[in-house]
């Protein structure tokens, strides 16, 4: 048990893909947070505050603007310390607690939407995560001052599968709550026929001139089988940590599922589609593009030596 | 590896492996633990029509120099007029000095987000109803009630 323990966790894999996924996580937490914390509703008067858990028990309550100011210029700069690794520990400390507190603003606002949760569960694993020892200022800067300095090419792969667990089980906790309040019949009924058209009413203003949601509500078979499709993937995907195979048929069908959901359901989620760059193995893109190019370069080099 | 990065790595996949699991499938009832949530986006069944054929919705206009009465639709604008959240504020405004500072709030909230050729913003209560039978493809409701009006001179 031990051992499985620790061969599951602390394997070690490639450095440099935990370093791309920190420089692109933090890197689309900037563009994605930027749009998301809005410093306009803190104007609206006290009874719109319906403080969540964390903020009751902190006793946080809405920040005057000029202080949000500040604190959201913190969290620029400190999330692109974090993006460019520079005194990558203490940043994306401090931007994971700033995130935490500037995020979840909406929330006491009246706002809900899970995802953004796993945006801040996945900046705090990235604090105990060795995630600067390369693609950083901090490494160039340590290199500076110890010219020989050679990064370690392997690292424990426990911050990758953290953040696929917790990813996965989102998806899975979805299938189990579905489940849980409405059955089968969840599936094997007019259930996602009807909610599709509801959201088309809902969301009007989202609808483009394709009307993918109202051409699928007009065939309730495909409807159940898109539902079945839905609950089984959903179900399925905790088994991305454990199988290579299925990862990658998972991942798209989840890829296809979210796009799926953006034209038919007119709803999005932004943040999750973040959460692709942690299934990519960014070392052998790397390897992929640089023996191309390399071989390029040699047959270049070949033919002018030829000439 | 050592033993201590190993032991201090084990507490955080516990931490958050674990508590992630715990909330995401028995969350304390009616709760929210914010960063920990539970994930039940469109659990419950719809298949019972009667159960949402009629709905109501607070629609957000804003008038522009130039555009008269175009909805806002982004989520920053919109989220604090959720229809819970804005009952529930609304229920707590009861004098006039209230909906006063309401007034005033909206108004530097919609000067600060779409700028200053704003000329006024208008609440409806959207009454809709559901047509299953045939395409949507229409986007007025079938009542509209104004709820607030503000002039932004």
């Amino acid at each position: 048990m031990k051992k499985y323990w620790g061969d599951f966790w602390f394997k070690p894999t490639k450095t440099l893909d935990l370093a791309i996924s920190r420089f692109l996580f933090f890197g689309l937490l900037f563009f994605i947070g930027q749009a998301k914390i809005d410093a306009g509703w803190i104007n609206l008067p006290t009874e719109f505050w319906h403080p969540i858990f964390i903020y009751r028990y902190f006793g946080w309550g809405p920040p005057t603007v000029q202080v949000f100011e500040i604190l959201e210029l913190a969290w620029r700069c400190f999330i692109l310390f974090s993006c460019f690794g520079f005194l990558t520990p203490l940043s994306v400390l401090i931007s994971s607690v700033l995130s935490l507190y500037l995020l979840g603003l909406r929330y006491c606002y009246g706002y809900y939407h899970p995802e953004d949760c796993l945006l801040i569960l996945a900046s705090f694993i990235f604090v105990m995560a060795p995630c600067s020892q390369m693609f950083s200022l901090d490494y160039l800067m340590t290199r500076r001052f110890k010219p020989n300095l050679v990064p370690p090419t392997e690292t424990p792969r426990w911050p990758q599968r953290l953040i696929w667990l917790i990813w996965s089980l989102m998806f899975f906790a979805a299938a189990i709550a579905k489940l849980k309040k409405s059955g089968l019949s969840w599936v094997f009924s007019d259930n996602l026929r009807n909610q599709i058209i509801f959201n088309q009413y809902l969301f009007y203003f989202r609808k483009t001139s394709w009307t993918f949601g109202s051409a699928l509500a007009q065939f309730p078979l495909l409807c159940q089988i898109s539902a079945a499709f839905v609950i089984l993937l959903e179900l399925s995907l905790p088994v991305v940590i454990f199988s290579r195979r299925y990862r990658y048929v998972a991942i798209l069908g989840c890829l296809i599922f979210q796009t799926l959901n953006w034209f038919v359901m007119l709803v999005r989620f932004d943040a999750s589609f973040v959460f692709y760059i942690f299934f990519i193995p960014w070392s052998q893109c790397l390897d992929f593009i640089k023996n191309k190019f390399l071989k390029n370069n040699t047959q270049l080099s070949v033919i002018k030596n030829i000439k | 590896m050592s033993t201590l990065q190993k032991a201090i790595a084990t507490l955080t996949i516990l931490f958050f492996g674990l508590t992630s699991v715990i909330f995401a499938f028995s969350p304390p009832k009616g709760r929210s633990y914010w960063p920990f949530v539970s994930y039940p986006m469109y659990s419950v069944n719809k298949k019972d029509v009667t159960y949402f054929k009629e709905f109501t919705y607070y629609g957000v206009f804003r008038d522009q120099a130039g555009v008269y009465e175009k909805e806002l639709t982004d989520p920053k604008y919109l989220a604090p007029f959720d229809r819970d959240s804005f009952r529930k504020a609304i229920r707590l405004m009861r004098d006039k000095h209230q909906t006063k500072r309401l007034r005033l709030g909206m108004k530097k909230l919609f000067q600060k987000n779409i700028g200053p050729d704003l000329i006024a913003f208008k609440i409806y209560l959207d009454k809709w109803r559901l047509n299953l039978e045939s395409n949507f493809d229409h986007a007025l409701p079938e009542e509209r009630k104004l709820i607030l009006q503000e002039s932004m001179n």
